[in-house]
């Protein structure tokens, strides 16, 4: 009897969570999946039962398969780059060097500054006329380029800001992932005649792993969802060269209010970040 | 016999001017205003109002406050995001405003929402005359280039009017043996000096300065083809709803457009309308339209920057009026819809409207006559005789035809994937006829989910013809 109330005073308690995940997650969701298969726009009026159609209509727009590819390249770009930066700067304030408390510090504000703060620098810094980087390559002998005009650089000054703002926190996760190897597997290495190239290869990196997933996984979402640098830096051109797929529904479902093609395309969007996660935990799946 | 005849004179003459005067309304005064809505002391009005005017436009607020006994409580709505969260509100129903701002160009998006003020302006004596001629077509929808109609409503009162003009470095052109006073007078010219001024180092920093800066972001990048498309004109549709920006005329505008880049600087696609006022006052090309900007203008030095119409094409000078124009406007939903509308007309009052003007920092452009004609507004808007140009627009829009822009709901959508070719083409991504033959079957996709070719539906009204409303723009 005891223990039934208190079962019955656990899910009381539950309550209000259950309300919050269903009033912010299921219920949003479940509206959304109902949206996708609806010819669903507002401005009209329209709100017609189409079944897969959004779907099938996508797979023919030309805009949608462009920002799919577009950010896939984004992301095959910016992720592993953000990892190998913060493996970089995680194994340098790894060693106890003069002053890196401070340099671990600083090294992390890029991260706690806000995405629109770090676009609008990076706008002005990029500047073609009045922008410093082109000020440094002129004063090198360098002539300046368009960075944020030019398609192919407008895509890579995206990732260079995407990179600066998002480096910190892989070197955070794999700093405090370095700091709880056992110091016993580097000394029986050690032992065993490891070089420091053997000892990063065969200890550190099996070490790391699941941090390394952690990353890879966390970052890999956040990359395909980018929206912030795009709207605030070039806003999906020069043309279509950073028209990230998150900015291309942003589009379609606020400014063309194309809900049900939006909701569509974004569970297109999904299904990829699912297929990824999925190949990635299979190939660190611990043996 | 002279007598009488005397007596007939003076009762004609009494008559005469007595039904003058009651044929246009004096406008109502800044006091009289505050007398009328005094009756609504205690109510709350909510404001939303584009956040670059907000902080500037704060004193009129406090003023009104004061002055009435009404609160207003001011939100703030960035320019960049006003259209999706009108709408959002609107839509959902979950816009608590009585009163907004907007900008022209989203005037077929927000119409559906906003109250029809031919009422209230009768009752209020509102004199549509009062209002510059370039700007008149503002207040009615539909009357812009979009669908047919003989019942147009009046769904806002202009806060804010500009075009494009022409801009010159007086400094650049005497450097190249140019006139400094002489603009170019066409297209062609335009060419010739631009390439006379181009990739020279005209001001002796060691740097190159171009001759041309095009508006070329892809954000917007219609408002600035636009007017190339009112220089030779392109209209946006044909009349049966089927898109004319790909017709022969308009890939040949684009390619003149296109071919200005030669002479640009190579960063063109980062242009915006205030980057390239920056660009330009800090010397980087010699030349550019843009809008007219109380507030940018007046950082550009006079004695070295020339202001006139824009060079003109095959189809002649072009007013674009696909700009930054704003207007009031009081929500259908309002609870309070006299006070909020006696609050619109305090902004747009000869007295406050003229102190906005002149302020500069809300860019707010003169768009009505009372603060055009006013001798103080004279002596001190923006730039040395810049109000004379604003006149001698409005002046020639009685004889020249200037192109509506597009105002009808799917003007927003339409634009962006224009925006989209066009920022393709710039980028040389596509070109000129792919950019346009693109844009113009997604236009038509549009068109069709929008019902325009549905049997009966009414047909487009063109850009280039004067409005069937009678003295829009004669009177």
């Amino acid at each position: 009897m005891a223990r039934k109330s208190s079962q019955w005073l656990a899910y009381i308690f539950l309550l209000p969570l259950l309300a919050v995940i269903g009033g912010l997650i299921v219920y949003p969701l479940g509206t959304s999946i109902w949206i996708a298969f609806r010819d669903f726009n507002p401005m009209y009026g329209r709100s017609a039962f189409v079944g897969l159609g959004n779907f099938i209509q996508l797979l023919s727009q030309e805009r949608f398969v462009t920002s799919i590819t577009i950010t896939c390249i984004f992301v095959a770009i910016a992720v592993p780059a953000e990892f190998l930066l913060g493996l970089g700067f995680a194994l340098i304030l790894y060693k106890n060097i003069p002053g890196g408390r401070y340099f671990r510090t600083i090294a992390l504000l890029p991260y706690v500054t806000v995405p629109v703060v770090v676009a609008l620098t990076f706008r002005i810094l990029l500047n073609y006329r009045g922008g410093l980087v082109n000020y440094v390559m002129q004063s090198m002998g360098i002539s300046p380029l368009a960075w944020l005009s030019h398609p192919r650089l407008a895509l890579f000054s995206v990732v260079v800001a995407d990179l600066w703002r998002w480096s910190p926190f892989a070197t955070l996760l794999l700093l405090a992932g370095l700091r709880s190897i056992p110091n016993n597997i580097f000394e029986a290495a050690e032992v065993d005649g490891a070089t420091a190239g053997q000892k990063f290869l065969w200890v550190v990196l099996p070490a790391l792993k699941p941090t390394i997933l952690v990353i890879l996984l966390l970052r890999m979402i956040g990359t395909f969802k980018v929206f912030d640098l795009v709207y605030m830096l070039t806003e999906g051109g020069p043309g279509k060269a950073t028209d990230l797929i998150s900015f291309y529904i942003f589009q379609l479902g606020f400014r063309h209010w194309e809900l049900g093609t939006a909701a569509a395309a974004s569970y297109y969007l999904l299904l990829i970040i699912l297929a990824i996660t999925i190949v990635l935990l299979k190939r660190f799946k611990p043996t | 016999m002279r007598k009488t005849r005397l007596i007939s004179l003076v009762i004609t003459g009494l008559f005469v001017s007595l039904i003058a005067s009651s044929a246009v309304a004096k406008t109502l005064s800044k006091q009289e205003i505050v007398d009328k809505a005094k009756v609504f002391a205690g109510i709350t009005l909510n404001v939303s109002m584009s956040g670059a005017d907000i902080g500037f436009i704060q004193g009129a607020v406090s003023e009104f406050e004061r002055t009435t006994g009404i609160k207003l409580d001011m939100m703030a709505v960035p320019d960049a995001q006003m259209y999706e969260k009108l709408m959002i509100g609107f839509m959902t129903g979950t816009a608590p405003y009585d009163f907004f701002d907007f900008m022209h160009r989203h005037k077929g998006g927000v119409a559906a929402f906003a109250m029809d003020l031919t009422e209230l302006n009768a009752e209020y004596g509102f004199n549509v005359s009062d209002v510059l001629p370039l700007f008149r077509p503002l207040l009615y929808y539909p009357t812009d280039a979009g669908s047919k109609t003989d019942d147009p409503k009046i769904i806002g009162l202009p806060s804010d009017g500009d075009f494009h003009v022409f801009f010159w470095r007086k400094d650049y052109f005497e450097v190249t043996g140019l006139d400094p006073d002489t603009p170019p007078g066409d297209i062609d010219q335009l060419m010739q000096f631009a390439e006379q001024l181009n990739e020279k180092d005209l001001n002796g920093d060691g740097r190159l300065e171009y001759g041309f800066g095009p508006r070329m972001s892809r954000w917007g990048a219609h408002i600035g083809y636009s007017t190339v498309m009112n220089a030779f004109g392109v209209d946006w549709f044909y009349e049966n709803w089927r898109p004319a920006i790909n017709s022969d005329t308009g890939v040949e505008a684009l390619q003149w457009w296109l071919s200005t880049r030669k002479f640009s600087v190579p960063n063109y696609q980062e242009l915006s309308w205030p980057t390239m006022y920056e660009a330009f006052n800090r010397g980087d090309f010699a030349m550019m339209w843009n809008f007219t900007s109380t507030r940018q203008i007046p950082n550009l030095n006079p004695a070295i920057c020339g202001i006139s119409l824009p060079p003109a094409g095959p189809f002649g000078v072009p007013y674009n009026m696909t700009s930054g124009a704003s207007l009031f406007a009081i929500t259908k939903q309002s609870k309070n819809p006299e006070a909020a509308y006696l609050f619109l007309r305090f902004l747009t009052c000869p007295e406050i409207h003229k102190k906005l003007t002149l302020s500069g920092d809300g860019d707010i452009g003169v768009c009505y006559k009372y603060t055009l004609y006013d001798p103080e507004f004279q002596a001190e808007y923006m730039y040395p005789g810049s109000w004379k140009l604003v006149q001698k627009v409005c002046e020639l829009t009685k004889d020249l035809v200037p192109a509506q822009p597009l105002c009808i709901p799917e003007t927003k959508v339409l634009h962006e994937e224009l925006d989209l070719r066009l920022s393709e083409a710039y980028s040389d991504q596509l070109t000129a006829k792919e950019a346009l033959d693109k844009a113009a079957k997604t236009w038509a996709d549009i068109m069709v989910k929008g019902g325009h070719y549905n049997p009966g539906a009414p047909s487009y009204d063109p850009a280039y013809r004067k409005p069937d409303i009678d003295g829009i723009y004669l009177k």
